[in-house]
This record gives C-alpha cells, structure tokens and sequence, in this order.
C-alpha cells in the first residue's frame, strides 16, 4: 500500500503522461468438464479524454466465437459461448497505456440519478457503529468533494483490510458492523455514505499500480464531473489506475460472469500487473 | 338492490333461467336469458376440466381451483366502444412515456412526472436506458384493470405493463360455452373472443425482426404455467424454457430435440425482468437466457413485453397517466383514474392524513392484492402507526377513494348473487393498438368483499362484448 498523499492542497490537475504496461490474466480450473458455457468478459480499456490504448491483445480460452457489446455507459464488452467440454477457462489482456493525468470525468448519457438509488450491496444499516454516527450528520455537504474525502478518511481510519472476512456479495452495512473487509467492501461503504448524503456515487473496477489481483474505488459526481476516490489507499484517483468497468456496485461491474448447466467447483487464479515504464 | 336481484332471476326451478345485464344497455329491447340447466351443465364441464393456478404460499407450491362464475359479465356495444376508444388512447400515452423515459426524459425536464417518482424507483432500469426496441413497441401487452362504479362509471384502477397475466380462463370458459351450449352463444350477437392468439400472434409478426416466435416460460411450478402451454399451443409457436433457447454471436437461437437450431426474432416471456438474464441481471438465474440482453439491445430480437416497462405501471407512476395521455397526445383522458391522493405532495399528504379512516391506501412496491389497507378497518393504533409511515416514506404510498364498484350477478346453487367484481381489459399493440373483444371478470367470493385477486380467493367469469 502507498502513502496517503497530503489533502491540504488538493491538486486536481496534473500535467505529467505516464505510460503503463498492463497484464492481466485469469485461470478458472474446473474440477470437472463443463459445457455450454455462456460467458461475458469484460475486457475492454478505456479509450478515452484519459487514456490511449496503444497496444492491446486479448485472448479467450478454448476458441470460440466472440462478439462485442456495449452496456448502458456505453461501455464495451465480450460476450460468448463455448459449447465443448473443457475443465479450464483462460482469458486475459495485455496492453500498454498512456494515461493524460487530469481529475474529473465527464458524465455519461445515462442519468446521473441511478447512483443516488440505495442497492442491497450498497445499503448501510450501521445502527451501533460509533464512527458513523459520529461522522453523520443530517446537512446535506456543502462542499461535496471535500465532504467524500472526508468520508473516505473515516473509511481508512475505522476499517481494516482484512481478507477473508468478507465475500463478494458481502452488504456494506455487514462490512461496517465487523469493522473489516477488503477494497470492495471500502468502495461500497463510500458509496452507501455518498448516495445517503445526495453524492452521486459509483463503483469501479480496473487495476491500481503493482502486482496482485483487480482493485476497486469509487467515483462521485460533483459539478458536472466523476471524481475518482480510493478509499483502500486513501487516495484521490490521479495517476495509477486503469479502470476496467464502472457501475452502481460491485455485481454490475462484474468482470466475469458465466453460465453452464452442471454445478462443479471453480478455482480461479488471478494475476495482474500494472506496471509504470514512463515516457 | 332487491328490485335488481328479482329481475335476475325471472323464474327459478329447473325451467329457471338468468336475465342478463348488459353494461350500458343492449339495444333494441333485446333480452338475452341463460337457463339454469345449461349453466350447471357448464359449472360441471368445467369442473371436470379442472382450471387451476398455482399458488405459493407458506413456502409450498399449491395447486388451486380457480372458481369459475357461469353467468357472464356482458358490456354493451356502445359501452365498450368507450372502453376500447380510452384503453387504445392510454396505452398509446404509456408507451411513449417509456420511450421517453428511457431516452430523451423530456417528460421530466417539462416536469409533468417529478424525477423523484421515476429514478428512486427499482422498476427503473439503466440497463435498457438507450435502447430502442423492435418497432418502437414497450406495451405489446397491457393487462388494464378497471372497475365500475355502482352509476356506470368506469374507473381504472391499475396498469400492468409488465408480464400480465390470465386471458387464457376467459378464452376457455368461452370454448366451453360453445362446446356445452353450442346454440346458446351462436343466437345471440356476442362478439368472437377466441381469436386472443392470433391477435397476440400478429402482435409478435410485427414486431418480428427476423426468426420464429416462442413462448418462454419459467416453468411448471410458475402460477400461470397452465396458461403459457395453452397460448403457446393455440398461437401455433413452440413453447420453451431457458436451456432451449441459446446466443450465439448476434442471434438467439432455439434449439429443438433433434439439434437443430432455428433463429428466435420474438420471445414472449413470460418471467420477470430480473430473471431473464443472468449476465446482466439476477446472477443466479437459471429460468433465463445468458446474453439475451446483448442481442436485444442489438434489436436482434423482440422480448414481449420490453424490458423496463415496469416503471409505467408503477402505482406511484399512474397517478401521472391523465397528465400524460395530455402531454403526449394533446388529448383529455377518455378514462378516468380512481380518485387518487399523492402522499409526496404536502397537500395531497395532509388530505389522506386527515381521511385515512374513509381512504384505501396502497403500498407502491406490493401487488397481487397484497399491500392494500382500508383505513376504515383499522383500529386506532393501527391508524397511526400507517400515518406514521406515511409522513416517513411519502412516496412510497398512494391514497385512493374507495369507488362503490358494481356488483354483477353470480349464479350460486340455482340462486342468483351479487357479487362485487373487476376487469381486465387486454390491449394489444404490434402496428397498431387494439383491445381484444372480451376480458378477465374476477368477482370476491364474499358478500360486501371488494379483493377479487384470485391469490386472495377470488373467482372469474368470461366477458362477453355484444355487436350491434
């Protein structure tokens, strides 16, 4: 984990490029043969005000037919079928990125209030937890963004990251209660803060620098912009990050999803590298 | 009340025989009569026939006889042309406003619907936000409840824009009629019903973008499953279930027994959005079909009804209806709504605090019979703690006027009741809009009872629509 940057002097706008060497591979190791497997990936980079893609190749195993869709952000996706036994499923991308560091994105076509509708994974039902009631308060924040960070502060300085003790579909209320969990339970209860006090809030999952697994944060909506906020590192979203889906919560940014019709163990095996190589 | 129920029944023993009532009049001083024989004979075949539903209740699947009322309701010719000229022009207005809602919104920046009404409701659903279905059809398919008032008029109480269900029990009391009492029906000038599925099937051929038609079913322990098997037999179209259907790259496909694959341009489905496809909603669906949203959204294949129509018959949402048959059409709304009261609105909000003892309150989220509260029946306590909730969550209930609905005769053990009832009106829209000729009366089985829900006991008759 990274040291928590100083918030005295918030510094939206960056001017240094960064170019990053992304990879990102995925192994799920049925114990048994599978079949008619329906699958949907997501594993299209941003191309965007803040990214350029300059080299990307992307890979889904056994072969089979894939298409292309996009979600209601307009976001891309891949979607397929692979009709043949097979006991291991491998997708993955590599890329190299070139992020233009600046804060704030701008919104999508799709309302802005659907990320103020409370969800099940994003409810928080926090009766009896000191520091949120403490740091509640009725007012709506005048200063939105300043009040998220303030949020997500509380988050880092109440919470410990603690694998295990949560799972995906873990409620934020239930994260809350037991006073740990991981970036996903982080970013829900952020959320659940955020939408509870009229801050537009969304989830996203993409990779932060170094190596390991997926990460997740949030992004708020204030004046007209999407504000990224980590708030497992306790950090503003700037440089560092590759965003692979956005959504309400974590089961809609879902980077894997898929179906077959006999029940058999998976085991997955994620690796993910994001890697700075500068200019 | 009395002088009515004698008219009912002109003569009893075994010669007896039922007057019918049309309503608003049959014309000409014509009378139509059912004889007390035909109508146990019908009561018996039916029977034997053995019409069910299913029920799921106190965590058991149980099957339940759904009571079948012999004696028909009959709407005039003139009457119904009222019925059909306002049930056409709502559900015109409603299935532009789900366009609009999932486009433009113009409705809202016009501010005719308050945001709130739309975008805090779960019925709202971003995933089809943008996308344009085949034909620019949404309400393929609109189960409209109405109810008349004890002076004739008709109110609606209800829009279901969802997956609606029971035409199927009118179209087989109406066989019925015809096999049992063959010369009966043919005399007099009741117009054909049981054309439904060819009107549902031009419904589906219109919007059709390529492929054969199905009928996709949850299952058999889905209460309505009699029904699925029975449209899908008269409409001529396969009836299938999740697993039978696959994507492959653009299409959706069925699969039959013999392996070979056929393109699907329209599914009537007959589960709930939130099933009906696990990639992008409920993860654990296994009634659905992956990716079928992908080729949707493509507007590689029609799903009856679209995705996302359940914000338009939101109860919070039909108290807007008039104000958008307006908007869209520059029209009055030729029906009315039941008188009702929007918590939201403080001064709505203070009207229904003031009269909850004479209101009926109804809980935006529940269906079914479920959710509504006469406050006439509850005792002190029990009034203030729904005021309570009201004043806590305003939006998410609606106060209505109780509307004295007409009772309609019941023929019960050679007497004739009364019995309060309901209907649901079926309008289709493909190319154009139309309302099928009949619907589904339901009646409370109780004397004074105003639940005619079936889940709550309630029973149905055929309704026969005369021709001039």
């Amino acid at each position: 984990m990274s040291s928590s940057p100083q918030f005295t002097d918030l510094e939206y706008e960056r001017s240094a490029d960064g170019v990053y060497k992304l990879n990102y591979d995925v192994r799920a190791e049925m114990d048994a043969p599978i079949r008619n497997h329906a699958w949907c990936l997501r594993l299209s980079l941003p191309d965007d005000d803040f990214f350029e893609v300059e080299a990307l190749s992307r890979y889904v195993e056994p072969e089979c037919t894939t298409s292309t869709g996009f979600d209601y952000l307009g976001q891309e996706y891949s979607y397929g079928l692979v009709r043949e036994d097979h006991s291991v499923f491998r997708y993955g991308l590599s890329a190299t990125i070139r992020q233009h560091s600046s804060y704030g994105r701008r919104p999508d076509a799709v309302p802005i209030q659907i990320f103020l509708r409370s969800d099940r994974l994003t409810e928080l039902d926090h009766k009896g937890v000191g520091w949120l009631d403490a740091f509640q308060s009725p007012e709506k924040p005048k200063d939105p963004l300043e009040w998220s960070i303030g949020a997500m502060h509380e988050i880092t300085q109440n919470m410990i990251y603690l694998t295990g003790t949560t799972n995906y579909s873990t409620p934020a209320g239930d994260a809350v209660s037991q006073g740990s969990g991981v970036c996903q339970d982080f970013a829900h209860i952020l959320i659940g803060l955020c939408r509870a006090h009229g801050v537009p809030a969304r989830y996203v999952n993409g990779f932060f620098v170094g190596e390991g697994e997926t990460h997740a944060w949030v992004e708020v909506f204030v004046d007209g912009r999407w504000y990224g906020l980590d708030p497992t590192h306790n950090r503003l979203v700037v440089q560092d990050y590759v965003p692979l889906a956005r959504g309400r919560n974590a089961e809609d940014c879902s980077l894997n999803r898929g179906v077959w019709s006999s029940v058999v163990q998976q085991h997955l095996r994620i690796s993910a590298s994001l890697v700075e190589v500068g200019e | 009340m009395q002088k009515t129920q004698q008219r009912g029944h002109s003569r009893r023993g075994p010669g007896g025989y039922v007057v019918l009532e049309p309503d608003g009049g049959a014309g000409k001083n014509r009378e139509f009569k059912l004889g007390y024989s035909d109508l146990d004979r019908l009561k018996a075949y039916l029977n034997r026939y053995a019409i069910t539903f299913g029920l799921f209740q106190d965590n058991t699947f149980q099957d339940r006889l759904f009571p079948f009322g012999t004696v028909p309701r009959v709407i005039g010719p003139w009457e119904f042309d009222t019925l059909e000229k306002g049930l056409r022009q709502r559900v015109h207005a409603l299935n532009l406003f789900l366009h609009d809602i999932y486009h433009e919104r113009k409705v809202l920046r016009d501010k005719i619907v308050p945001e709130e009404f739309v975008f805090s409701c779960p019925a709202y659903l971003p995933e089809v936000y943008g996308v344009r279905p085949p034909a620019g059809v949404y309400a393929h398919l609109s189960g409209i409840d109405l109810v008349q008032a004890a002076d004739g008029t008709w109110f609606i109480l209800e829009d279901n824009l969802r997956v609606p269900s029971g035409a199927s029990y009118p179209l087989i009391a109406r066989e019925a009629y015809h096999t049992v009492c063959p010369g009966l029906i043919s005399g007099m000038p009741v117009r054909e019903s049981r054309d439904y599925p060819n009107m549902l099937g031009r419904v589906m051929d219109d919007v059709n973008p390529g492929g054969i038609s199905v009928v996709l079913s949850p299952g058999r322990f889905n209460a309505a499953f009699f029904e699925h098997s029975y449209l899908a037999e008269k409409m001529g179209v396969p009836l299938v279930f999740g697993n039978d259907l696959e994507v492959d790259g653009e299409f959706v496909y069925f699969k039959d027994v013999g392996g070979h694959r056929e393109r699907v341009g329209a599914v009537y489905r007959r589960l709930s959005d939130e099933y009906l496809d696990p990639m992008v909603f409920e993860p654990d669906s296994i009634i659905g079909v992956p990716n079928l949203m992908s080729v949707y959204r493509k507007g590689n294949v029609a799903v009856i009804n679209a995705v996302g129509n359940g914000i338009a018959d939101d109860k919070g949402i039909y108290y807007f209806v008039p104000a958008l048959i307006k908007y869209y059409l520059g029209e009055e709304a030729i029906l009315r709504n039941a008188p009702t009261y929007l918590p939201f609105f403080e001064r709505d909000r203070k009207h229904v605090l003031q009269n909850l003892h004479r209101l009926v309150i109804k809980d935006v989220a529940e269906a079914g019979g479920y959710g509504v509260v006469f406050g006439s029946r509850l005792s002190a306590d029990k009034r203030r703690l729904l005021a309570d909730a009201i004043r806590t969550e305003p939006r998410r209930f609606i106060g209505q006027e109780v509307v004295e609905f007409r009772s309609l005769q019941v023929f019960d053990q050679h007497r004739v009741v009364r019995r309060r009832a309901d209907l649901r009106a079926y309008v289709l829209h493909g190319k154009d809009i139309s309302v099928w000729p009949s619907g589904l009366t339901r009646y409370a089985m109780d004397r004074g009872s105003m639940i005619v829900n079936s889940s709550q006991g309630g029973g149905f008759k055929d309704t026969w629509v005369l021709s001039l």
